[in-house]
């Protein structure tokens, strides 16, 4: 009996033990995960950064490829409106990674609205398994978004990606001084960064060549259930959504996708704004203001985001926040890309603005 | 289900779990509960064949003990139906032969799961009832997870029905030291297998595609390579294995003791793939050696070549024959069989020879303990172990013999002009780091093994401050520095498809 209950006790111990080292190793593998994730602009940074920002200061959240954070100039909406606007954005980001994003996002922030890229519309169901697309969802730090966005895009291997290593551990190798200061914390910027990524290089393309037409091109099935879910969440919460088609050469192949998700968001009541549509005229140069045949540069990025200023001032009523203290960062982001690109900064400005 | 795999560890886990919960009047029955499961992921066929054979091995041993007349005839039939199925599969002459079996689904004959080890475990068990050595089971089960405990049917070890029946049949409490244990045995095995084995494979298999235009230097390296990984990854899967059922308190049998510290070739096979070498010791060259025709070829030898001779050549033609069948167990092939021969030979001569060495040595004044002699029996067989690889990394004799000859013709050559053509089987300059490192402490932990017996028993059973980090780090050093995940072609275990 004696021995019968020494047994028990020593069993409780080992229990406790054996629980107490788990949740040591979880901790040392989650701090081990998080050194090697990558944080550059295309991965994780973007969300990660996005925890660093003051709650309840982002007004326009503009979700999307890497077309809205190549597109979406923060700082001249800041400069000309005063708008807070964040580019939660990573490469070839799926609307079911977009939906988990935004679930994410609405923990701390709580925008007006949504900027919404129309791009994943053209994507199809196999290219949903791209290594970096999952990587990107790693910057999502709560258990349960980042699980059923993993879970979502991965299929049946979902386990491996969540438990991460079987994805980064290589990453070993690119590991630098600077992954082990908080820097990291911020996707290697400071909490000023609003995600924007400039794209320097200029590449010469033609206008898109297409015969303008109604005819569609079916989302896969996946992109257009998350995309109704997007709407779901966005009038749950009361933020106005926006579709929009940012500019780029390669348009004539993307142009039937488009139609097909005008037409859902018009059942939705979800406007759209295609950046492409000649009846626009937008004017954007094909062979000065984009970086190669998908992106527009940084050039491009100005007018693209003084039209899309222009835009949400006129159908919403967003509050100008410049002098309020508690949206400083955006206020430094500014000053930051404005010591950074020198070039640019007589061109930021909109006539007429204040 | 893939051992590497996240599956696999989430499988074992919940096994676990369920073992210790479960009341101890039951909990023996997990274990064949699992390997059912395991079993069915594993394929149809390969478990209808599994309860067949099994089940065909518990009928046969249980007539054989009840009917002594049919007992010899019953006993040799059975063998031979068992080795014939085993030869069959082996060999995939079934391969791309399926059957329907309603409802769309598909019947293949596919080699089953872990053939041969349960193979050999079935047989032990029979020749055991047969000689008397074992009881004939009555309860099936017993029989049906002797063979078929899912661990060991990924690559071994082959257990004795006197060794691990036993263990099998009593339900086990919570031994935490020995449950410590088995998570390092585990987490080492998965740093053999991921760190170094499967970090080295991608440079051997690159410098063996291109033997003919390899220098010779390159050539040795790639055979070395070869051999290291085979180790590792191996060894590995063993330690994986034998973790896994001794988390559950079950302990199967060792199956490698540092081989490359080896001082003979028999001595090596005593450390590599032991339980291997152990069955056919006990199953094939006993029974040889003391069979009457190599009685009568003793007394032939005796008249012939004088009494010590004489009395050598039974052990010296059972070894011969016992390597070669040992050559053909790992493929039907020339270079299988040449990979059994060498090792034959060697062992024949060693033999035969022993009393001409033991008078040299006493001459010389060798011991064993003799410094100098201690090293050159290390290099003697490593050199012996190195020829056997070049049969056991090539697909051919006649590569086997041009990868030998690169090293004896064209040693340094080619020039640096040359060398930069190889650039497909280089590993860049962190991963010769890791792999560097890794091997640093493979031979470390092996070093510390050989002086003092189980080491990593002993750091499982060190004082908490010590085991933690220490087990924290190696599986850290698993997930970072592992050879896995996206991008990387899972390998399979070398000895899984056995």
């Amino acid at each position: 009996m004696e021995v019968e209950r020494k047994r028990t006790r020593q069993n409780k111990a080992f229990m406790i033990r054996l629980i107490l080292f788990s949740v040591i190793f979880c901790c040392v593998c989650a701090l081990t995960l998080f050194l090697v994730t990558p944080k550059d602009d295309y991965g994780a940074g973007s969300m990660l950064n996005f925890y660093a920002q003051p709650k309840d200061t982002v007004d326009v959240l503009a979700l999307g490829t890497s077309m809205t954070y190549a597109g979406v100039n923060t700082n001249v909406l800041w400069a000309n409106w005063g708008y807070s606007v964040y580019d939660l954005a990573c490469a070839e980001q799926q609307y079911w990674n977009t939906y988990y994003y935004l679930k994410e996002a609405l923990k701390t922030q709580h925008p007006k609205v949504i900027l919404l890229d129309a791009k994943p519309a053209t994507y199809q169901d196999g290219e949903t398994k791209r290594g970096r697309t999952i990587m990107s969802t790693f910057g999502i730090l709560s258990p349960d978004n980042r699980i059923e966005a993993i879970r979502v895009t991965a299929g049946t291997q979902w386990l491996d990606y969540v438990l991460g290593f079987p994805q980064i551990h290589d990453q070993w190798k690119e590991l630098t001084l600077s992954s082990f200061t908080a820097a990291s914390w911020t996707g290697g910027r400071s909490v000023n960064w609003k995600g924007f990524v400039e794209k320097g290089d200029t590449e010469r393309h033609d206008k898109p060549s297409l015969v303008w037409t109604d005819i569609k091109r079916s989302l896969n099935a996946r992109e257009e259930e998350y995309f109704l879910k997007i709407c779901d969440l966005a009038e749950k919460n009361g933020i106005a959504l926006l579709l929009v088609a940012y500019p780029n050469p390669d348009y004539a192949s993307d142009h039937m996708f488009y139609n097909a998700l005008w037409a859902l968001a018009d059942e939705r009541a979800v406007p759209h704004l295609n950046l492409n549509d000649p009846k626009g005229h937008y004017k954007f140069l094909y062979s000065k203001e984009f970086a190669d045949w998908q992106h527009v540069n940084t050039l491009g990025s100005l007018k693209l985001s003084k039209i899309l200023g222009t835009y949400l001032q006129k159908h919403y009523n967003l509050t100008d926040h410049r002098g309020d203290e508690a949206y400083e960062t955006w206020g430094k982001c500014l000053t930051e890309w404005e010591t950074a690109w020198p070039q640019y900064v007589n061109q930021i400005k909109v006539e007429g603005s204040t | 289900m893939n051992i590497l795999s996240a599956e696999f560890l989430a499988f074992v886990a919940a096994l676990t779990l369920l073992y210790y919960i479960l009341p101890l009047r039951v909990r023996k029955w997990l274990p064949i509960v699992g390997s059912a499961a395991f079993w069915l992921i594993g394929g149809v066929f390969g478990m209808v064949y599994l309860l067949a054979e099994t089940a065909l091995v518990w009928g046969a041993a249980k007539m054989m003990a009840k009917h002594e007349r049919v007992r010899q005839p019953l006993f040799v039939i059975v063998l031979l139906l068992v080795f014939a199925g085993l030869f069959l599969l082996k060999e995939q002459l079934f391969s791309g032969l399926a059957v329907p079996m309603g409802a769309g689904g598909v019947l293949r004959f596919a080699t089953p799961l872990g053939l041969s080890y349960f193979t050999f475990q079935s047989t032990g068990y029979l020749i055991d009832v047969y000689r008397g050595k074992a009881v004939a089971e009555g309860n099936y089960f017993k029989v049906l997870l002797f063979c078929g405990f899912f661990p060991q049917l990924c690559q071994g070890p082959i257990g004795m029905w006197r060794d691990l029946e036993p263990q099998l049949d009593t339900p086990h409490r919570l031994e935490p030291q020995l449950f410590v244990e088995a998570v390092f045995l585990m987490t080492w095995g998965f740093f053999k297998k991921l760190v170094i084995a499967d970090r080295i494979a991608p440079f051997v298999q690159a410098a063996l595609v291109h033997t003919a235009e390899l220098p010779g230097w390159l050539a040795l390296l790639a055979v070395i390579g070869f051999t290291i990984e085979l180790y590792a990854d191996f060894s590995g899967g063993i330690d994986i294995v034998r973790g896994v059922a001794q988390l559950i308190g079950i302990r199967l049998a060792e199956n490698f003791r540092q081989p490359f510290f080896a001082r003979s070739v028999s001595d090596y096979w005593r450390r590599w793939h032991i339980s291997l070498g152990g069955w056919f010791r006990v199953y094939v060259f006993y029974p040889l050696a003391t069979s009457r025709l190599f009685g009568a070829i003793s007394a032939w030898g005796q008249k012939r070549f004088g009494a010590k001779i004489g009395n050598s050549l039974p052990g010296a033609g059972s070894a011969f024959l016992v390597f070669m069948l040992i050559g053909l167990w790992h493929a039907f092939q020339w270079n299988a069989l040449l990979y059994g021969v060498w090792f034959g030979l060697i062992s024949l001569l060693a033999i035969l020879m022993e009393p001409l060495f033991k008078t040299w040595k006493k001459k010389l004044h060798i011991t064993r303990q003799t410094r100098w002699f201690k090293i050159w029996e290390l290099i003697r067989t490593w050199i012996a172990v190195l020829i056997a690889q070049f049969f056991a990394c090539t697909t051919s004799p006649a590569l086997a013999f041009q990868l030998m000859g690169r090293i004896t013709a064209h040693f340094g050559t080619p020039s640096f002009a040359t060398l930069s053509g190889l650039s497909y089987i280089s590993l860049d300059l962190a991963e010769c780091i890791v792999a560097g490192i890794a091997l640093v402490l493979l031979l470390v932990v092996d070093l510390l093994n050989e002086h003092s017996k189980n080491f990593l028993s002993k750091v499982g059973a060190s004082r908490l401050f010590i085991r933690w980090p220490l087990l924290m780090l190696l599986m850290l050093v698993v997930l970072v520095f592992g050879h896995y995940g996206v991008g990387y072609n899972a390998s399979s275990f070398v000895y899984a498809g056995f």
